[in-house]
């Protein structure tokens, strides 16, 4: 409670008290010495000991007597900090303006208020400041706010406030962190691949794609296709009149309906997939290339699920359509952890249990807790169920070793533990190949890209 | 421009601050007898260390002689202090001391105690006047605290040194009971203004410490907000621009085909140039920043905090009075302490106690600033329980009202607190 000023002050009073009297002992001792014949007199001016012992107890007395005031004004208890959030949900990279309220619900004014508003490490103050130093009466309310912004996926807690509440001599303080008045925050994935692809790639990337989401059949649903002859069989609410009265015969009208593609994203969480630095690990690009993927099959309105697994599945997310899932896909890949072993057999057989049409399969995992065989069995039935299965592999050696900050040595035993890691994923990629299962190893640089040659490879697929 | 407004409760107080050092240094100048201040005191001080550093060295050597009988060094101490005189001493004067060299050399005289005594003070006296000249004038720079006090502490040590060598007279009855003559004592006096020094540098620090931060936070954050305002993708590239713009000025003097060539080229490559990563993180704070701003008209003001920033008339208006009122607790509470008897008396103590001698001393101080401290506390520490009491009642009803308006709030608007809810960045230009 006594700040170290208060203390500094107190101690000052003391010592000069302490002086003061050692100046009247001296005063008595020289006076005794002198009366006994000792010597010259030295004489101790009676001024000196009262002057010490006035200056010692006025410091004293100035500093204690601030201690009822203080306890009756300043009770850190009393500050009620509130914070409040532009938006509780923002992508990775996005601004979150945070706006911290103090309310004095005391009875006396506060002189000196200090309140310290803690946010993520991970997190960058981009404007204002998280701290403040004001003034409180009672009853009073103030606000301060500040800009962060989240620079990586995750759920987050905005706070808990320290308050420090001071004297206006600064003799005492006290202080408080005020525990659960965290607010939360949860940072999807960032939303710039998406962005990047929408504003700079639009034009190029998605006029590949053009047309080949035009996968339709032909009869039944709703847009319209074309006007024929009609056939014995027809049904006769189709006939369209008009064209009956035009051409002199009966034609009847044909609709159509846009075949989906159900694509299916399993990611796999285990521990190895966190190797790398942490904004760019294997699994950070793995996430992002599973929401490029969800985006580019919402766009064309195709369904799309989730599995994220390691040891178990972690999450599932049925397969769906519409902004609300893919909301639904962003707070789950938002939250997810690297740890523990890979069972990607597990997480075949849970998601072909669940669905049962056929559908596109990318699983995202670096194989690296991968039994070939068992893998190979369990994507061979997720084939026969009349899936595609396309397994996208990131490399390790491509993300965690940067090549231009390595010694020569280093760089030799870099290349050599990437020679044994290709030649391991050479045999798995092997005996994928031979149950027609594509796998693709990739690098931070081409991940995304590759999402999106195999997607618009399997619109066209699944459309011829 | 903003940081001169709204500081002069911090440019009175120190106004004050100022007047009050000079008080108290002027005083002391004006009443300290100047010999005081005597440069020669270095001097005595220096002979003296260095004859009693001489002492001990030729007490050592006896030691040295009788230890090792003939084989010790059976050195003269007369040649020893003759040795310290003209080498260490470099055959000063030695009238200071009332002595002469050789009576110093014989033994016969020392450098009298009373003299360095009264040296060393004059000394510590000049080195303790720049001291506190300095810190009292650095103290009104930047409100340093630190400062302020080593300045109390210099000018209470110049005065106390002063008083010791009866080179300041001050008067004080010292069996004076009444209030009025302690206060009007010059002794008392000065030391109140010596508080009154410490207290208004403290509060004089207090108003820097609220009132300086925050106008100097509103200035950095508004010009940090209009530098992201005006911030555009070509300014990033600023230095390169002007580079590029001389290069260029001097090649097209010369009017040469390959000077054309290279404008024109420098042109497309900077149409053509991709924004660096710090240019496109500005200028999605750019667009955040002015949507947030559209969307928010107080949040300027918020991120500057000038609404946590207190009025500095207020601040004024809450020192003075609370300035008065400590001072004045604290020269009574001064005076019954110094004056036990009459605490004493009020609490009709026993006649003996009264009459004694003793409870005349400095050491009766004792018998009331003690048990006065420790009430202070123990009043301090119930007051505490009380507000504790208070405060959790006062809690409890912001909880229930704070529950009563979430829950009117959950009646009138939908909340999404579930799965799949979009951010609102996806809607806004600046975050997408």
């Amino acid at each position: 409670m006594l700040s170290p000023r208060g203390a500094f002050t107190i101690f000052g009073g003391v010592v000069l008290i302490a002086f003061g009297f050692a100046a009247t002992q001296m005063h008595i001792a020289f006076t005794t010495y002198h009366a006994l014949g000792g010597g010259k007199q030295i004489n101790v001016p009676e001024e000196l000991p009262f002057f010490l012992l006035l200056m010692g107890c006025i410091m004293i007395l100035s500093t204690v007597i601030g201690i009822p005031i203080f306890r009756l004004s300043a009770d850190p208890r009393a500050v009620v900090v509130t914070r409040k959030i532009d938006r509780e949900k923002v992508f990775a990279g996005d601004y979150v303006f945070v706006e911290v309220t103090m309310k004095n619900t005391g009875l006396g004014g506060i002189d000196l208020l200090e309140v310290y508003d803690a946010y993520p490490q991970i997190f960058e103050l981009a404007l204002g400041e998280n701290w403040v130093l004001t003034k409180l009466e009672s009853g009073q309310e103030v606000s301060f706010a500040y800009v962060v912004r989240a620079l990586k996926r995750g759920r987050y807690n905005l706070g808990p406030s320290k308050v420090i509440v001071k004297d206006r001599l600064g003799l005492f303080f006290e202080e408080e962190v005020k525990e659960g008045n965290e607010t939360e925050l949860i940072v999807y994935p960032p939303y710039e691949d998406i962005a990047k692809m929408t504003v700079v790639g639009k034009k190029r990337l998605m006029g590949r794609a053009f047309g080949i989401h035009k996968t339709r059949a032909k009869g039944i649903g709703s847009e319209f296709f074309a006007i024929r002859e009609y056939v014995m069989g027809d049904e006769f609410r189709r006939i369209d009149w008009k064209g009956f009265a035009r051409k002199g015969k009966p034609m009847v009208r044909d609709y159509e309906d846009e075949k989906s593609l159900t694509s299916i994203i399993f990611l796999d969480c285990s521990g190895s997939m966190g190797g790398g630095p942490p904004a760019n690990s294997k699994l950070e690009y793995a996430i992002r290339a599973a929401v490029l993927l969800t985006h580019l099959a919402f766009e064309r309105s195709d369904p799309v699920g989730l599995c994220i697994f390691s040891d178990k599945v972690q999450a599932w997310i049925k397969p769906g359509r519409g902004q609300r899932k893919f909301y639904e896909i962003l707070e789950a890949l938002a939250v997810v952890e690297p740890g523990g072993g890979a069972n990607i057999e597990g997480a075949t057989e849970f998601v072909l249990s669940q669905v049962r049409k056929a559908g596109f399969f990318m699983v995202i995992s670096d194989l690296e807790h991968a039994n070939v065989e068992k893998l190979t069995k369990s994507l061979k039935q997720a084939v026969a169920r009349n899936n595609n299965v396309v397994v996208l592999a990131p490399f390790g050696p491509f993300f965690e070793v940067k090549v231009g900050t390595l010694s020569p040595v280093e760089k030799a035993l870099a290349e050599a533990v990437a020679e044994e890691y290709f030649g391991e994923r050479a045999k798995v990629i092997k005996e994928l190949q031979k149950a027609e299962i594509d796998t693709i190893s990739v690098g931070p640089d081409d991940i995304l890209s590759v999402v999106i040659d195999t997607w618009i490879k399997q619109k066209r697929i699944s459309g011829a | 421009m903003m940081i001169g407004r709204g500081k002069y409760a911090v440019h009175t107080l120190r106004l004050i601050s100022l007047f009050s050092f000079l008080l108290i240094l002027s005083y002391l100048l004006v009443n300290i007898e100047l010999d005081a201040f005597d440069p020669g005191a270095f001097k005595n001080v220096g002979i003296f260390l260095i004859a009693l550093v001489g002492e001990i060295l030729i007490n050592l050597s006896d030691v040295f002689t009788e230890l090792g009988g003939d084989a010790g060094a059976n050195v003269s101490k007369s040649v020893i202090r003759t040795m310290i005189y003209y080498v260490l001493l470099g055959g000063m004067d030695l009238s200071d001391y009332n002595m002469t060299a050789e009576e110093y050399i014989s033994g016969e005289a020392f450098p009298s105690p009373k003299i360095f005594a009264s040296s060393l003070g004059s000394m510590v006296m000049l080195i303790l006047l720049p001291i506190a000249l300095l810190s009292g004038l650095g103290f009104l720079r930047d409100c340093n605290v630190r400062l302020s006090v080593i300045c109390f502490f210099s000018l209470s040590a110049l005065l106390a040194i002063a008083v010791a060598k009866e080179k300041i007279e001050l008067e004080y009855d010292t069996t004076s009971e009444s209030l009025g003559e302690l206060v009007t004592s010059p002794l008392f006096f000065l030391g109140l203004i010596l508080l009154f020094y410490l207290e208004i540098s403290f509060q004089a620090s207090y108003a820097y410490t609220i009132l300086e931060p925050n106008l100097k936070r509103s200035e950095r954050i508004r010009q940090h907000i209009q530098r992201i305002k005006e911030f555009s993708e070509t300014e990033e590239i600023g230095p390169l621009k002007e580079e590029k713009r001389e290069e260029t000025t001097e090649t097209a003097k010369r009017k040469s085909i390959e000077s054309w060539i290279l404008i024109r080229e420098q042109i497309e490559e900077r149409r053509v140039a991709k924004p660096r990563e710090s240019v496109r993180v500005n200028i999605k704070l750019k667009h955040y920043l002015e949507s947030l701003l559209r969307n928010n008209p107080d949040a300027q003001r918020l991120l500057s905090a000038e609404t946590a920033r207190p009025k500095s008339g207020r601040i004024l208006l809450f020192i003075i009075p609370n300035f008065v009122i400590r001072l004045s607790i604290v020269v009574f509470l001064s005076w019954i302490v110094l004056r036990p008897i009459v605490f004493l008396r009020a609490f009709h103590a026993p006649d003996p106690l009264l009459d004694s001698v003793e409870s005349l001393q400095p050491e009766a101080t004792f018998l009331v600033l003690i048990p006065l401290v420790l009430a202070i506390i123990i009043f301090s520490g119930f007051i505490g329980t009380i507000q504790e009491k208070v405060h959790k009642n006062v809690l409890k009803r912001v909880r229930e009202e704070e529950k009563e308006k979430e829950e009117i709030e959950k009646g009138t608007t939908m909340v999404f607190t579930g799965t799949g809810t979009a951010p609102s960045t996806i809607e806004t230009d600046g975050n997408s």
